[in-house]
């Protein structure tokens, strides 16, 4: 397979995240790119729409963004852009198993993969979608979040909530405190859960 | 700053060249256009000139020449006509028609909001009645009224005002056959990739008689720094050769030819003149990059950002190089005025443009994204 593969994440949490869950799964690994924020991320995006396709019919764009407090607004920001680019038919929504979309045959544009974290459906982020990694067998999870939940007046922003319970999780792992990356490959957090799997499937659609 | 107060804020060609139908969305204060070959840079610039001159005969000879489709002085200029029974802007029509095909007329046009300019050109028959050859009249151009009436094609170009009438046979002196006011035309200066499309020591003289010897010394220092004046030298009478530029250094004596220290000096030397040439118009950079180093490509391109502004020019420019992409970025965001990089990308036989804006061009020079 010919063309440049390119995957554009958020943050480097994405990019390690990313990385380790191809690697496990065997998907052929596309270049990551990590953005530092959604802001540089949709930016990028329009201008890689731009460059990519051009040269060769097999280029292909990934995103995975985070869906933050709204999975409509999140999709119309990248739909805005996608019908900017040239793209005709953009679903009015995102799939729940990840968005794909090919240009018309006339276009040169890339093959584009949508993945809105956590799971395309719900508000949320990366680590709403590690929190469905967790064996569904684990003991602790529950009491990590009624520890952060039991905080009086906690200092982080309730967006952040699931970031506080993830790491408070893993924390108490065997392996205390291990980054999220090496979690998974650790399998503390299960490569293998469902959500895992939807995520691989369409990567696999995507870059495979 | 918007580009909508430029004389191009963007271009529409059809029937051009390799052009069938392209639609630029936006051009800058100053545009880069990059893409691989025969993909049609320098036909943008073509057209740009052809619409801004409006045809003028003087300007499609020159493109004419430049890409040798014109055989000046040739016998079948007289027939307009070359030996394969082309006729002579065939190639400037797209998909190379001869007399005797069917094909759309050349079509460059601009939404500048002011003065929405249109322009078509298209090749009729002109054929000359027997008792005076300054009688003349249109007849369909097809084959049998050619062989019966004798005369020849003309290209016939119209805007919203005007009609102007071109014989090709006349085409290397000029004429015209109708008026046409050249205060509808504005200023067009072309830079070809190995020089200016006009004589440099005219257009030296004229910045001289603007008192900008000055500004023409400063540009030349972008690429050695210790040039201390500028003269054009020679040309007094046929036997000596036509003027060529000279330079003094600093803590010599005497001047040299500029031609002995490189072309970067005699590239530069081109380009200032042709900006301070080009002031309330249109300036046309064949191969930018040509002669130019790349480490002096950004403050070259910074004054022509500059001047750009200053005399209110617009310039689009070509090239091949990377360098000189990244160099225009880096001076682009150091101004307020709007940089827009073109790419041409070919697809079959068409060409498709893709406009990277500012914000574009910091992502690819940020990350790096080649566009060449």
């Amino acid at each position: 397979m010919t063309g440049n593969k390119v995957l554009l994440v958020e943050g480097l949490d994405d990019k390690r995240v990313m990385d380790r869950i191809c690697q496990v799964h065997e998907v052929p690994c596309p270049s990551l790119e990590y953005l530092g924020s959604d802001t540089e991320l949709l930016k990028v995006f329009s201008t890689r729409l731009k460059v990519l396709g051009k040269e060769d019919a097999e280029d292909v764009l990934g995103v995975v963004i985070d869906a933050d407090t709204s999975v409509p607004s999140r999709w119309q920001s990248l739909r805005d852009r996608l019908g900017n680019a040239g793209f005709l038919d953009v679903p009015d929504q995102p799939e729940p198993d990840g968005t794909i979309v090919f240009p018309a045959t006339e276009e040169l544009l890339p093959k584009v993969g949508i993945w809105i974290m956590p799971n395309n459906q719900d508000s949320g982020k990366l680590e709403d979608f590690l929190a469905f990694l967790v064996p569904d067998s684990d003991s602790h999870w529950q009491h990590a979040e009624s520890c952060v939940d039991s905080l009086d007046q906690p200092p982080f922003r309730t967006v952040d909530r699931s970031k506080a319970v993830i790491h408070t999780w893993l924390a108490w792992q065997a392996d205390p405190g291990l980054p999220f990356g090496t979690a998974i490959q650790s399998q503390f957090l299960d490569p293998d859960a469902p959500h895992a799997r939807r995520l691989v499937h369409w990567l696999r659609e995507l870059f495979g | 700053m918007s580009n909508s107060q430029l004389a191009f804020p963007d271009l529409a060609v059809q029937g051009f060249r390799r052009f069938r139908d392209l639609k630029i969305s936006e051009l800058g204060r100053v545009t880069l256009i990059t893409g691989k070959n025969n993909t049609g840079k320098s036909s943008i610039l073509e057209a740009l000139r052809i619409g801004a001159r409006k045809a003028e005969p003087a300007a499609v000879f020159d493109i004419l020449g430049t890409r040798a489709g014109y055989r000046r002085g040739s016998k079948e200029d007289a027939h307009s006509l070359d030996f394969d029974g082309d006729f002579l802007f065939s190639d400037l029509f797209h998909g190379f028609p001869t007399l005797d095909d069917e094909f759309g007329p050349i079509v460059i046009k601009t939404s500048n909001p002011k003065d929405p300019m249109e322009l078509s050109m298209h090749v009729e028959w002109m054929a000359f009645t027997e008792d005076s050859q300054s009688t003349m009249e249109f007849v369909d151009r097809n084959r049998v009224v050619r062989e019966e009436i004798p005369g020849g094609p003309v290209l016939v170009a119209r805007t919203k005002t005007d009609k102007f009438v071109v014989r090709l046979g006349n085409l290397h002196s000029f004429r015209n056959h109708m008026p046409r006011p050249d205060s509808n035309r504005m200023t067009c200066k072309f830079v070809k990739a190995n020089g200016a499309s006009e004589s440099l020591g005219r257009m030296w003289d004229r910045a001289v008689l603007r008192d900008e010897e000055e500004e023409v010394v400063r540009a030349l220092r972008v690429i050695e720094p210790n040039i201390a004046a500028v003269r054009m030298l020679g040309g007094d009478d046929r036997y000596r050769p036509a003027k060529t530029p000279y330079i003094r250094v600093e803590g010599l004596s005497r001047y040299v030819s500029i031609l002995s220290s490189g072309d970067g000096l005699n590239r530069m030397f081109t380009l200032i003149l042709a900006l301070l040439d080009a002031r309330g118009g249109l300036l046309l950079i064949d191969e930018f990059e040509n002669g130019l180093h790349y480490t002096v490509q950004r403050e070259a391109w910074r004054i022509i950002f500059q001047l750009a502004e200053c005399h209110n020019i617009q310039i689009v420019a070509t090239t091949h190089s990377w360098d000189a992409v990244a160099a225009f970025q880096a001076a682009a965001a150091e101004t307020p005025e709007v940089g827009v990089l073109l790419r041409l990308t070919r697809k079959g036989s068409d060409v498709i443009p893709t406009v990277f804006t500012e914000e574009d061009l910091q992502v690819i020079t940020k990350r790096r994204i080649e566009v060449r």
